[in-house]
């Protein structure tokens, strides 16, 4: 697990530098040294908001050492302003695809075709052999991730193979959605442009 | 320039009224002193009020307050003219208006003085603005910079505005956006946005005195400023122990980068304070993560949070949005309930 020594620094340099560490595709955790119980707090807010396991020990009264593991969850992405060196790799390009959904049904025509078809499609994608590497929903297809969408189990399934499922946090606010994610992370938009770009295919729905 | 101003913001731990010593800790030093009174003392520290008033006729008063804090930005004149706006806030939300004002000064010796000048000037302008004066002040070396006012403003006894004095069904009005405590921590981990940075500096910069003008000739029963301790925080001071606070979270006004990095997590120390300190104060698990982190993020130089008569506060909020468009009505004072603060949803 890699170790981060952020003692001294105040928040929320621990929350970022976590951030970073856990963004790395083959992180499975790291541990952060803090010395004050608030940062200890912050970290605490930030894991469990991403449904990270989450444990902290207090060393000393000025050192507590927080760790967190991903458990098989999807790192979200980074914040978009402190980009630059720190950010978000999303790994070579070859062979790596992304289905980006912005819409809850699939096709033109009758919309209850449309809303079979989109949870037929949703479900295929979870057979196959070589899956994306991330799927994105964006305008109302952010209904598709929220509560009581018919479409949360084969996500949550996807998921499980660690394919990224990210939703656009403002097509989620946008709706009044943005408590009802069920299954995966919120992103803005830096994130669904970065990620398209580094594809080597995108899949418009 | 550039350099020199990052180490100014190196050599701090924390900024702007983020550093502000805890809610808890504070309460607990203060019940160890003694209580002292005046007859012509009307408001003192024992009703956590935004600035003291003293009686010095039966006409008017006088109001004092002082404030200052470590940089938040990288610009020393905004840091100075937001540590100035901060401290004549206190001013206005009693409902006077600012006369002398003296600079308060920490630098250390061995940082450019031309940084020192920029700060003074920065201060200076917003003084300019309140048409106050400044008459003097007092500077020390520290190992870190600190700026503020010491100010003392002037009202007439039957214009006072407290602030634990609402009446119910009056209205709530907050003039400015919340989030800057997010923002500018955020930039201290480098992850905020210029956009970010600018919009709110220039919210912290912006002088109460016009959204305080407005209110004159208006009923108004209670006004105070959002400090360190955050909105909610103000909230439950407002009601104390005699009413409660309706508040629409739909209306609360953001910097909305701010919003989408409380999102994010990027939050501070001080609003984890707040929350430790004042969460079990009041319900906010219905509320979305974001607007409830907004509800305890620190603010430096926020806005008035001003209870006006029902009839009239609409009138008010036009009045006030013309200036300062930011401004919303969050909710109204009802009768108290169980709860101290009861959602709108």
């Amino acid at each position: 697990m890699k170790i981060i020594d952020v003692m001294g620094k105040p928040c929320p340099i621990p929350v970022i530098e976590a951030k970073k560490a856990l963004a790395k595709q083959d992180a499975d955790g790291v541990l952060v040294r803090v010395d004050n119980i608030v940062a200890v707090q912050n970290l605490e807010k930030m894991a469990k908001g991403y449904g990270y396991g989450f444990s902290y020990v207090e060393n000393a009264k000025d050192s507590y050492e927080a760790s967190i593991s991903r458990d098989g969850k999807t790192a979200p992405v980074l914040n978009n302003a402190g980009s630059g060196a720190g950010a978000v790799k999303c790994g070579p390009p070859s062979g790596k695809w992304v289905v980006v959904i912005s819409r809850n049904t699939m096709g033109e025509g009758a919309e209850e075709l449309g809303k079979i078809l989109i949870k037929g499609f949703i479900y295929s994608l979870t057979e196959l052999a070589v899956p994306p590497e991330y799927v994105i929903f964006l305008n109302s297809g952010a209904h598709l991730t929220s509560e009581g969408a018919n479409t949360i189990e084969d996500l949550k399934k996807l998921e499980e193979k660690g394919i990224g499922i990210f939703t656009c946090g403002t097509c989620a606010n946008y709706y009044g959605l943005q408590d009802k994610l069920a299954v995966g992370a919120i992103t803005d938009m830096y994130g669904i442009t970065e990620k398209m770009a580094s594809a080597s295919n995108v899949i418009n729905i | 320039m550039e350099k020199r101003l990052s180490s100014l913001l190196e050599n701090c731990t924390s900024g702007g009224c983020g550093a502000k010593i805890g809610p808890g800790e504070l309460s607990g030093l203060l019940k160890g002193l003694p209580v002292f009174s005046d007859e012509n003392l009307i408001v003192g520290y024992d009703s956590s009020d935004d600035a003291a008033v003293y009686k010095i006729d039966e006409k008017r008063s006088i109001v004092t307050t002082a404030d200052f804090f470590p940089p938040m930005v990288n610009d020393p004149k905004a840091f100075g003219r937001i540590a100035a706006a901060n401290a004549l806030s206190d001013i206005y939300a009693m409902g006077a208006t600012p006369v002398t004002a003296l600079n308060l000064v920490c630098f250390p010796q061995s940082m450019d003085l031309d940084i020192l000048r920029e700060i003074l000037t920065g201060g200076a302008e917003k003084v300019v603005e309140a048409s106050a004066v400044l008459a003097g002040g007092h500077s020390i070396y520290d190992k870190e910079p600190k700026y503020g006012m010491a100010v003392t403003g002037i009202v007439e006894n039957d214009k006072i505005i407290r602030n634990d004095t609402p009446q119910i069904t009056h209205k709530l009005i907050l003039t400015k956006p919340l989030g800057t405590g997010i923002i500018m921590a955020a930039l201290r981990g480098e992850a905020a946005s210029s956009e970010a940075v600018n919009k709110a500096v220039a919210s912290m910069e912006r002088l109460n005195k016009y959204a305080a003008e407005k209110m004159r000739g208006f009923n108004i029963s209670a006004c105070t400023d959002i400090t360190g301790f955050g909105l909610l925080a103000h909230m439950l001071e407002m009601a104390s122990d005699k009413v409660s606070v309706a508040i629409d979270p739909n209306e609360i006004p953001y910097i909305e980068e701010a919003h989408e990095y409380a999102g994010d997590f990027l939050v501070t120390a001080a609003g984890q304070r707040n929350r430790n300190h004042f969460s079990d104060k009041a319900d906010l698990s219905g509320l979305p993560f974001a607007i409830q982190e907004l509800m305890f993020d620190p603010q430096t130089s926020g806005g008035l949070l001003i209870c006006a008569a029902p009839e009239q506060a609409y009138d008010l909020l036009a009045a006030i949005q013309a200036d300062d468009p930011a401004a919303k009505m969050i909710g109204e004072i009802i009768k108290r309930e169980k709860d101290v603060i009861v959602l709108n949803t």
